[in-house]
C-alpha cells in the first residue's frame, strides 16, 4: 500500500484513478470509429434513464477507482438510491460499504450525527462529483485504516 | 448451545410492541401480513427495526446497522438483507468470508424464521 501525502495528492490520485477505471470499465472494446463515452454524459445517463445496469456499472467505477487510489482491494456492498420503492427511479444517491478482507473492519463506519453510520453516501451526478465521491470514500478508508496523514 | 428459542419469541414481540406501541397486532401476526401481501405500502421498517431491536437488547450493546428488504418485479420478495457492525471494534460482523459478502441475506415472512434470523445474529455478535 502506498502512502497518500496531502489531500492535494489524494484528489489528483482519485481524479486519474476515476477517469483510468472507467476508461476500463466503460470504455474497452470499443470497435474502430466508435465515439468513446464522456464520463458526465454516462453518469447523468445512467440516472435520467433510470438504467439499473448503468447505474451498477456507475457504482462499480467509484469502488475500483477507491482500491486504485489506496492501492488495496476490498470487499464491497453498494447502494443505488431510488426515489421510488415502486419502481427504479434513481436520485442520484449511491451509498457504499467497504470491508477490509484481512481483518474483516469495517472501512466506512463514521459518525453521523449522534450514531454510527457504516455507509459512505454521495450525489454522484456528473464525473466532478464521482471524482469527490472517490476522494471522500478514499479518504475515510485511509482514515479508518490509520493510514490518513493529510 | 444457543440461546432459547422462546426467549428470543419474547424479545421480538417485546421489540415489535415498542416499536409499533399502541398496536394490537403481534409481531408474528405481522409477517403473516408481509408474506400474504408484500406490497410497497407494507411498512418494512417494524420488520427491520424489530429484529435489530431484539438482537440490541438480547445482547445488551448497541450495533451500527444497515438492512434493505429486497425486491422482485411488482413486490417486496420476501427477503431482507442486514449488514451489522460492532462499533467498538469496527468489525463487520455479517461478513462471509466464503461469499465475500458483507450481509446475510434471509427470507422473513414467519416468525420461526425471525427467530433464526436473531439466533443467528446473536452467534455473529458471540452471544451464547
Amino acid at each position: 500500500m502506498t502512502e497518500v501525502k496531502n489531500l492535494d495528492e489524494l484528489k489528483r490520485r482519485a481524479r486519474e484513478s476515476f477517469l483510468e477505471m472507467f476508461d476500463e470499465i466503460v470504455n474497452s472494446g470499443l470497435a474502430e470509429g466508435e465515439e468513446p463515452e464522456r464520463p458526465t454524459d454516462f453518469i447523468r445517463f445512467a440516472w435520467e434513464d433510470a438504467d439499473p445496469c448503468l447505474c451498477e456499472q456507475v457504482a462499480e467505477i467509484i469502488e475500483r477507482a477507491v482500491e486504485l487510489t489506496v492501492d488495496r482491494v476490498f470487499i464491497w456492498a453498494h447502494i443505488v438510491e431510488s426515489a421510488d420503492a415502486e419502481r427504479f427511479d434513481p436520485d442520484g444517491w449511491y451509498s457504499f460499504i467497504a470491508v477490509d478482507p484481512e481483518t474483516g473492519k469495517c472501512l466506512t463506519l463514521h459518525d453521523d450525527y449522534c450514531s454510527k453510520t457504516i455507509l459512505a453516501r454521495f450525489r454522484i451526478l456528473d464525473e466532478q462529483e464521482a471524482v469527490e465521491a472517490v476522494t471522500k470514500l478514499s479518504c475515510l478508508i485511509l482514515k479508518n485504516l490509520g493510514k490518513w496523514k493529510g | 448451545m444457543s440461546m432459547d428459542r422462546e426467549k428470543i419469541r419474547q424479545a421480538l414481540e417485546e421489540a415489535y410492541a415498542k416499536i409499533v406501541e399502541p398496536d394490537e397486532d403481534t409481531f408474528a401476526s405481522c409477517l403473516e401480513d408481509f408474506s400474504k401481501t408484500g406490497d410497497f405500502e407494507f411498512p418494512v421498517s417494524f420488520i427491520a427495526d424489530t429484529i435489530t431491536e431484539a438482537v440490541e437488547s438480547l445482547a445488551g450493546k448497541k450495533f451500527a446497522w444497515y438492512w434493505e428488504p429486497l425486491i422482485d418485479e411488482y413486490s417486496y420478495s420476501g427477503e431482507f438483507a442486514f449488514v451489522m457492525v460492532d462499533p467498538d471494534t469496527e468489525k463487520c460482523l455479517t461478513l462471509d468470508r466464503e461469499t465475500l459478502s458483507v450481509a446475510v441475506v434471509t427470507t422473513l415472512e414467519n416468525i420461526e424464521q425471525a427467530i433464526d434470523l436473531v439466533s443467528y445474529l446473536l452467534r455473529c455478535a458471540g452471544v451464547k
